[in-house]
């Protein structure tokens, strides 16, 4: 098989991104011919379309290098691709169905044994709860999605290019509440909340090229995360191993969370999320155990993402903590992430944080989440698209983004949504007392802007005090040069 | 949930100091159960951390009002009002606390804090003494020790207990904090810094940088307390000199020696204290910051004119450094005012000082409005009994007229 062909393929996949058949095939020819670390875009945009795609899932656990659940982690074989993955085993990583509630122990379903996470070939590691509604992928890509925001490679990403805008949205849904009310018929709502659960595993569909500017962010992923995990055979020559996670950090509504999403939907990988309401909310007094059998239903889910939402609260540092139980939930946590009983090959563990200075410092040893990434407010260009989509079903007239993206500088993707959230309010104001309907213009966008204040500004006040104080070790020097450049420090 | 669960999940929230997260899980349940004296005890607390004082001082105020056996909610009530400077207040609730619960040794700390915020030192090293013989192996009780005996002037007796407590839980931040002002009074500026900067760098979120800003301002307390009467006296020697001339020597020599020990006390000081204060400096409130600088270009200004005067012997080039002492004791009482400005707590003592005040003139005005129409009636009143009251001829004159 010659490189022409997978050339001529490769370039007809990019002038039609929306052929799966043609995608697939291109993704098995580069297995085949041993190129797996490119097969791997690929196989993850297949699944991002249909995370049930039985062939995107052989061919992304055969472009992994072993055709096990834990493939992603497993040293690359030097002399070679992998082989081609055992049929059977395949269907570990997304198996048994796309996303179904795995109902843990705290659920009573007992359907997640602690034992080790490596799965059986001969079946999946969990069987899912019977009935369970497969839970539906968070949002479609909106095919009107506004391109601005769309970096480069969006043109090759899913939804025809645009920014995923739902999965934005959902980002930031506690923020500005839904315009209408869930229907109380119709399909079952999404189970959401952590009253009748104990944890989700989805699958993500969206990936970097849905992440709206954020372009060194995304350029420093791609070279300390991802880069590493698609190339096997370099990671081999320098000897460079999975351990150890990825810790993000930065002011709140920036995007930390859809951040993680994008990248365990890069990798086609499962996602699991946890935060610190979760443990408050059922597990205090067995959070060990607990803890315990979400690692090993993550591991069992391989490859995939585990999530660590508000990392500083549920790993704070244990010497400003006076209650044993949230002691032990610290320990326990250091436990699972050093895999000590359970191989953690295959589990990519992400955390986020607004202050990772009140993290204990144990968490960010090697191995654990020794690597961090400063998530900063949208750019200009970002903050354009993320008005525009605030905008987009609202009866707008003559709005200039970008006098209003300059003016919005160190406004988080919160921030921006409650600017257009308080324009709208005007205008509606404004419609009640005339009895008139008038469209949104400029003059109140420009008046939000004057009336929401940038809730960063609070952050980078403490972020200034930890580059002050707290950089001895040079942790923060990312946050320090950037608050030299914007002399703040 | 329950109000157990979502007392114990505002209290695991607290502690991970997420206290606004723990405030709407509380207020959430008190929805429930508005009548539950631990969770309003509890949202007190969380109150008082996020330094809300009134609401937290409210909340207890309802805890009691529930319940008024619940010992906790008194001695968190008397948090609060030592937070809000309500000394006298504090320490009849802390009292209370102590009645309902004598062995419990917060009580007693409470009430040794209350004691030592109204100054009362050998009452308050006795609560906290009680409080501790209560608990021997506490570190808090420990550290209160230490400050109500640094607040009463034993520093080795302060230093001591804190010491002590750092023995027992070597990491503990206010312990080290303590050590280091202890150091800071005793000018061992190095130690002290050095402990100061270590502690900033374990909490680099919240660093006390106004403490880290005290050698210069304790440079300039220290001159503000000698360096106007030296300045007085050598305007003095200068202004006789210009009629006696044997008395120019001495004048000019004092003038050198005042600058020369001032020098060498800046050097003393801020030399081995390094960059760290100037840098803490632009981090202060503003008024602290502007006031510590223009206090320390006064002084500057100060000491260079007495040079010029020491080494010229032109006697007017006294009388702007005596004219700069008002400003330089303005200067400290700004920097007084400017290093309680972020304390909430402080400024609504003000405003409510500033309350009784308003009261009092409104009252004192009522009253002398009083005073005078008595006056005038007393003194219209012989007239009146002079003449026939019951001549009609006569008109009767209002009581109020004045």
């Amino acid at each position: 098989m010659s490189d022409a062909l997978i050339d001529s393929l490769t370039a007809a996949v990019g002038a039609r991104p929306d052929d799966l058949p043609l995608r697939q095939h291109l993704a098995e020819l580069l297995v085949a011919v041993g190129r797996p670390a490119e097969a791997i875009g690929h196989a993850a945009q297949l699944l991002a379309r249909d995370p049930g795609d039985a062939a995107a899932r052989r061919i992304m656990a055969a472009a992994l290098g072993t055709g096990s659940p834990a493939g992603p982690a497993a040293p690359a074989d030097p002399a070679g691709p992998a082989a081609p993955a055992d049929p059977a085993g395949l269907a570990a990583p997304g198996d048994p169905a796309p996303g179904p509630a795995v109902t843990g122990p705290a659920g009573g379903s007992g359907s997640t044994p602690p034992g080790p996470a490596p799965a059986p070939p001969s079946g999946p590691p969990s069987a899912p709860p019977s009935g369970a509604p497969p839970t539906p992928p968070p949002g479609p890509p909106s095919p009107a999605a506004p391109g601005p925001a769309a970096p480069g490679p969006a043109a090759s990403g899913p939804a025809g290019g645009g920014v995923d805008w739902a999965a934005f949205e959902s980002e930031l849904e506690g923020v500005v509440p839904p315009r209408f009310a869930a229907s109380s018929s119709g399909e079952p709502e999404p189970v959401r909340g952590h009253g009748d659960r104990a944890f989700d595993i989805e699958r993500a569909t969206v990936t970097l090229a849905d992440v709206g500017g954020m372009h060194e962010v995304k350029k420093r992923l791609e070279l300390s995360f991802l880069g590493p995990l698609r190339n096997p055979k370099l990671r081999t020559l320098f000897g460079k191993s999975l351990r150890g996670g990825l810790l993000l950090y930065g002011p709140p509504g920036c995007g930390k969370t859809f951040l993680a999403r994008a990248v365990a939907g890069e990798m086609g990988a499962a996602f699991v999320s946890l935060s610190i309401t979760d443990v408050l909310a059922m597990w205090v007094g067995s959070s060990e155990r607990n803890l315990h059998d979400l690692f090993s239903a993550a591991r069992g889910h391989a490859p995939c993402v585990l999530f660590l939402d508000e990392i500083d609260a549920l790993g704070h540092k244990r010497s400003q903590l006076g209650s044993s139980a949230l002691r032990t939930l610290v320990n326990q946590l250091l436990t699972e992430l050093d895999g000590v009983d359970g191989n953690n090959d295959g589990l990519f563990v992400l955390a986020a944080t607004n202050a990772p200075w009140d993290i204990d410092a144990a968490l960010r040893r090697p191995g654990r989440l020794d690597r961090t990434l400063l998530v900063l407010p949208p750019d200009e260009p970002a903050r354009a698209a993320i008005l525009e989509y605030h905008l987009r079903d609202r009866p707008v007239a003559g709005i200039d983004l970008a006098p209003l993206a300059a003016a919005t500088d160190r406004y988080s993707g919160a921030d921006l949504a409650h600017v257009c959230e308080t324009a709208a309010e005007y205008a509606m104001r404004d419609a009640i007392s005339t009895g008139e309907v008038r469209m949104i213009g400029q003059a109140d966008m420009v008046a939000a802007v004057r009336e929401v204040r940038p809730s960063t500004d609070a952050w980078f006040a403490t972020a200034r005090n930890v580059a002050l104080f707290g950089n001895a070790s040079g942790d923060y020097d990312d946050l320090a040069a950037y608050l030299k450049q914007r002399k703040l420090l | 949930m329950t109000g157990l669960d979502a007392y114990r999940q505002a209290r695991h929230l607290a502690e991970v100091g997420r206290h606004s997260d723990a405030e709407a899980k509380l207020r959430a349940a008190l929805a429930a159960e508005p009548g539950d004296a631990d969770l309003l005890t509890l949202l007190g607390y969380v109150l008082r951390q996020q330094r809300d004082y009134p609401a937290a001082l409210r909340a207890c105020d309802a805890a009691v009002a529930v319940n008024p056996r619940l010992a906790d909610a008194h001695a968190e009530r008397a948090e609060s009002l030592i937070a809000l400077i309500r000394d006298e207040e504090a320490i009849t609730a802390a009292g209370e606390a102590i009645r309902l619960r004598p062995h419990d040794p917060g009580g007693h700390l409470v009430l040794a804090r209350a004691l030592s915020s109204a100054r009362r030192f050998d009452a308050a090293r006795d609560a906290a003494r009680h409080g501790q013989s209560l608990a021997p192996q506490s570190v808090e009780a420990l550290l209160t020790v230490a400050d109500v005996e640094r607040d009463a002037g034993n520093r080795d007796e302060a230093e001591r207990t804190a010491r002590a407590a750092l023995a027992l839980d070597p990491g503990n931040t206010y312990g080290r904090w303590l050590l280091a002002m202890l150091d800071a009074e005793r000018l061992r500026v190095r130690r002290s810094m050095r402990a100061l900067r270590d502690v900033a760098r374990e909490n680099p979120a919240r660093p006390d940088v106004i403490s880290m800003t005290w050698p210069i301002r304790s440079l300039l307390s220290a001159l503000r307390r000698w360096f106007s009467v030296a300045v007085l006296l050598v305007t003095a020697g200068a202004v006789v000199a210009t009629a006696w001339s044997p008395a120019a020597l001495p004048a000019r020599v004092l003038a050198a020696l005042v600058a020369a020990v001032v020098a060498g006390f800046a050097v003393r000081v801020l030399i081995p204290a390094g960059r760290l204060p100037w840098r803490c400096l632009r981090l202060v409130p503003w008024l602290l910051r502007r006031a510590t600088l223009a206090g320390a270009v006064t002084v500057a200004v100060m000491v260079a004119l007495l040079l010029a005067y020491a080494a010229t012997g032109v006697w007017w080039l006294t009388l702007p450094p005596l004219a700069a002492v008002p400003v330089l004791w303005a200067c400290g009482f700004a920097e007084l005012l400017g290093a309680r400005l972020d304390d909430p707590g402080y400024l609504h003592a003000v405003k409510a000082f500033g309350r009784d005040l308003k009261n009092f003139r409104v009252e004192l005005k009522k009253w002398w409005q009083d005073t005078k129409r008595e006056l005038r009636e007393a003194w219209n009143e012989p007239e009146t009994t002079r003449k026939d009251p019951a001549d009609p001829r006569e008109p009767r004159r209002p009581p109020t007229d004045r």
